[in-house]
Order: structure tokens, then sequence, then C-alpha cells
């Protein structure tokens, strides 16, 4: 689980977070959504102790990251771009970190086979793709078989291949094997088919953190009816509040079935009930509308 | 502390720029071994052999370099992130540095005088002027007073390369700070005999003492605490920057 509890950062002239908190669980994808100059990168830069805060704290598997015994064997982290030096193999940068987590050195070539990558180990990284980049950041992150993942930008460079096995890589990890996840992007098209949850944050603060189950649930009700007048008098009466649209009414407050019966007992006929689901780039646009920095 | 110096260890050797510039050291060596013995090829047999033997400046300047890109090459690169992110303890990830700088250096150090004696050897053999009067003794003074010499500059490359953040960077203030700053420093009589320049030439000839010059066992302790102290200034530094 990551916790981050009222997390603060400050540069010379703006706050890049402020008062941030949230909870990744354990179990679940959370997408960590937010436009550009969010703060997103700065938040986890302070979870994975890269990164001082000016107040508050971040907890990975309930301490702070820089208390960890080992942290290679608690953390994976994928960062923007693959933090890879140019002239290394892929194989050695990945014993590197092998070495420094106390892992046996075999365990890079497994990770490079499993990321699809094992047909060139001994290439330097500054030949590969950013895609291929982007598969060993996610090599090296899952190493020490950790508990906890934190993927900053993990798509960019991945092809739409690359975008699917990325998609089931995490969906997996979180869901067979219990490991919590945790997803930045400012690119909703990347991460909606793959997060349980959401954090969006823009401006540095916190704008919402939900469930994508919620979403599923109904945002309103959508009720037609040739005597809507009279319908929209009795749903409000009822707690729902009504939105007019010729015939058609748009309720909140109330479910699709709570409607029904107040239409019901007002004695009007309905031609149409159906709940109207929001999706998660509806959510988001209209949560971030006009924050990005 | 281990795990971390086999992570480092990985990384040096696995940059060709690490080999390049351990090539330009040895030659380094092998340059001034034969200019000693062409230079002073018409001097008595043991200042010809202690001249051969002395330590390259060449090679002084090209392990601070080596420290300086096994430090700040990881900035540059942004690969310090994953550095962290494997090792939490930033002073541990320093330190292992300093240790692998070391070791190459004292590497280098011990190399030196075998490879020295070898090109002076060369150099007798091809019928150059002079001849070969060092012992067993004088060679192993040598040997471990250039060891102790790159060693020095290496972690001193290495601290300048965390405090920079940056090859370029560093490898200008090395250069300056201690090949030319130093050298001016030095002419100012209190500091003469506490700067690196002194320092690096006593122990890099260490059977040519020269008057104002402080004393091997001195100059020995001084490199410990210049690069201590070096060392000491970029951990305290990094522990509380951002990366």
């Amino acid at each position: 689980m990551i916790q981050a509890e009222e997390l603060t950062k400050e540069y010379r002239h703006f706050a890049a977070v402020k008062q941030l908190s949230f909870v990744a669980e354990a179990g679940q994808v959370t997408g960590f959504l937010g436009p550009n100059g969010a703060g997103k990168t700065t938040t986890i830069s302070m979870i994975l102790g890269l990164a001082e805060p000016d107040g508050g704290r971040a907890l990975v598997a309930g301490k702070p990251f820089r208390e960890l015994d080992n942290p290679a064997r608690a953390l994976g982290a994928v960062l923007d771009g693959g933090a890879f030096h140019d002239g290394r193999s892929a194989r050695a940068s990945l014993q590197a970190t092998c070495a420094a987590a106390g892992l046996p050195a075999g365990r890079a070539d497994e990770m490079l086979e499993k990321v699809g990558l094992s047909d060139a180990p001994h290439r330097r990284v500054g030949k590969y793709s950013l895609g291929m980049r982007q598969r060993l950041a996610l090599a090296q992150a899952l190493l020490g078989d950790p508990e906890v993942l934190i993927l900053d930008e993990p798509a960019n460079g991945l092809d739409p291949e690359g975008i699917l096995w990325l998609r089931q890589m995490l969906r997996r990890l979180a869901h067979e094997e219990g490991k919590t996840v945790l997803v930045s992007s400012h690119v909703l098209a990347e991460v909606q088919e793959t997060v349980d949850a959401v954090v969006v944050i823009a401006e540095g603060q916190l704008v919402s953190e939900f469930g994508v189950g919620e979403l599923a649930r109904g945002h309103a009700v959508i009720a037609r009816a040739a005597q809507a007048d009279r319908l929209a008098e009795a749903v409000e009466r009822g707690g729902g509040k009504v939105v007019r649209r010729g015939d058609e009414l748009s309720v909140a407050g109330l479910d699709s079935e709570r409607v029904g019966e107040i239409a019901l007992e007002a004695g009007v006929a309905l031609s149409a009930l159906e709940a109207e689901h929001q999706d998660l780039e509806q959510r988001y646009m209209e949560l971030t509308a006009g924050k990005g920095r | 502390m281990g795990r971390q110096i086999a992570a480092e260890w990985i990384k040096a050797r696995s940059l060709r720029s690490t080999w390049v510039l351990i090539g330009i050291a040895v030659l380094g060596v092998v340059v001034q071994a034969l200019t000693g013995a062409i230079t002073f090829s018409g001097e008595p047999g043991r200042v010809q052999s202690l001249n051969v033997l002395s330590g390259s400046v060449l090679t002084l300047i090209v392990v601070t370099i080596l420290g300086v890109v096994l430090a700040a090459g990881e900035y540059g690169s942004h690969s310090i992130a994953s550095t962290y992110t494997a090792t939490a303890d930033r002073r541990r990830v320093i330190l292992a540095k300093v240790v692998v700088a070391i070791a190459i250096a004292v590497a280098i150090g011990l190399l030196s005088v075998p490879l020295s004696r070898l090109v002076a050897a060369i150099w007798f053999g091809a019928g150059g002027a002079g001849h070969w009067d060092a012992g067993l003794g004088t060679a192993a003074h040598y040997a471990y007073g250039i060891a102790i010499s790159y060693a020095g500059f290496a972690a001193v490359g290495v601290a300048i390369g965390v405090l920079t953040r940056s090859i370029a960077i560093g490898v200008g203030i090395a250069f300056f700070g201690l090949f030319v700053l130093d050298a001016i420093l030095g002419s100012v009589s209190f500091y003469s005999e506490y700067s690196f320049t002194t320092v690096a030439a006593v122990l890099g000839d260490p059977d040519v003492h020269q008057g104002g010059f402080p004393r091997f066992g001195s100059a020995v302790a001084l490199m410990v605490l210049y690069a201590g102290l070096l060392t000491g200034i970029g951990v305290a530094i990094e522990r509380r920057r951002d990366v």
C-alpha cells in the first residue's frame, strides 16, 4: 500500500504539491492522473525518496521509503523515459541493480525474458527505442519482485501492442499477485482500461479520488415522459435534483428504481427510464477543466 | 555495503569510458617512465631510476577525471534515480563509488612501478643511455606512495562529481582547482606545505625530499584528510538534495 499524507513540495516561485493525501491499495491498479504540470512526477519523487517533502510524508508498506531495509525488494519504479545510462548494456544495467539488492545476477536475464528483451541483452541502452527502454524499466522495477510498483508515464513510446501488453501485465500483477500498482499518466486513454481506482490531481492538489466501479453505478437517471412537468415536480418532492431537456429529465440523487416508483405513484407514464453512465474520460475532463499549467 | 560496492563495480566496468580512461592513465605511466629515462640519461643511475619510477601527472589528472565520471555520469543520464531507488542510503552509494574509484586508482598505482621498470629495461636494452639503480625497497616505497596519491585524487574526483553532478563542470573544477588554483595558492608560504600539488609531489616521488615539503607520513595523512573531508562534504550535501 502507498499512503500520501499531506504531502507538500514548494519551489522558489510556486508550490508544486500542496497537502496532497491519497491511498493506493494493494491488489488494484490505481491511476494517478492529472494534466501536465499537475505535480504527478514531483509526488512520485517524494514517494521514492528522491525529493524531500516540505511537509507531510509518504509511506510505502507503512514506512518512509528511505527507511526500507531493501527498497528494491519492497518497491519497483518505472521512471519517466527509463533512468538508464546510454552507454551501458541492458543486462549490465539490471545486473548492477541485482547486486545492489542482493539478488542473483541470473535474475537480470529472467526479467529480460519476461519483458521480451532477451534477444538484445548486450545492446547498449542508448541504441534501444523508447518502447524498449520502457520495457527495460519495467524489467528493472520487477527485479526484486516488489509488493509495490510505481510507474511514471509507462506507456510513453509504446506501440499499441506494447500498451496492450503493459495493460495485461499490470492487471495481472495487481489482481493475481496482489501487488499495489500506481500508474501516473496525463493521457487518460492509456490507463482507463487498466485502472481500478483513480486519484486525480491538478495544480498540486487532490481533485478527486474514486473507484472506477463508482462510475459504472451510474451518475444520473434519464427519464422521459409526455407529462414531464408533473414528473419533475414529483421527483423533486422525492429528493431528486432535476435538469429538464424537453420531455427528458436528468435526475441526480436518486437511482432509476426510485424514479420509476415516483412516476408510478404520480401516475405518470414513462416512455424511457435508464441510468446515465459517465465514463472516466468525461469525469476526468470535468474535474480538471481549466486546471492545466 | 558489499552489495553496493559490487553494484558500483559492475557499473564502472560496463562503461567504455572507464576502460578508455584506465588506458590513458596507464599510457601516462609509460610516458612518464620514458621521459624520466631520456631526460635524466646524463644523471647518475640512482637519479635516473627515481625519475623513471615517479608518479605521472597525466595519470593523476586522469584518475581524478575517472572519479568525476564515475560519480557525475549517473546524474547526466538520470540513472542516479534508479540507483537511489535500489539503495535508499545515499551515503552508502557515494562511499561505494569512492571505494571503486580508489580500487582502480590503487591498481594503476601498483602497476605503475613494474611498468616503469619494464619501460626502463626496454630503453636500456635498446641502447638508451644510463643504467638502473634502485632496489626492491625503493620500488615498494614508490609503489605505495604513488598508489596512495592516485587513490586520494580519485576519491577527490568522486566528491567533486557528486557535488557538481556534471562531468563537464566537475572535470573543469577538478582541473582548475587541483592543478591550477592549488599550484598558485601553493606559492603562498604557509599553504605550500599543505597544498594538493605538494602532497602529490611527495607521494609520487617519495625518495626525493625537497625542503619546505611535508615528510612522506605527513603527506599520506594530508591526502587522507583532504579526500575524507571532501567526501564527507559530498555525502552531507547529497543526502539533503533532491534528484
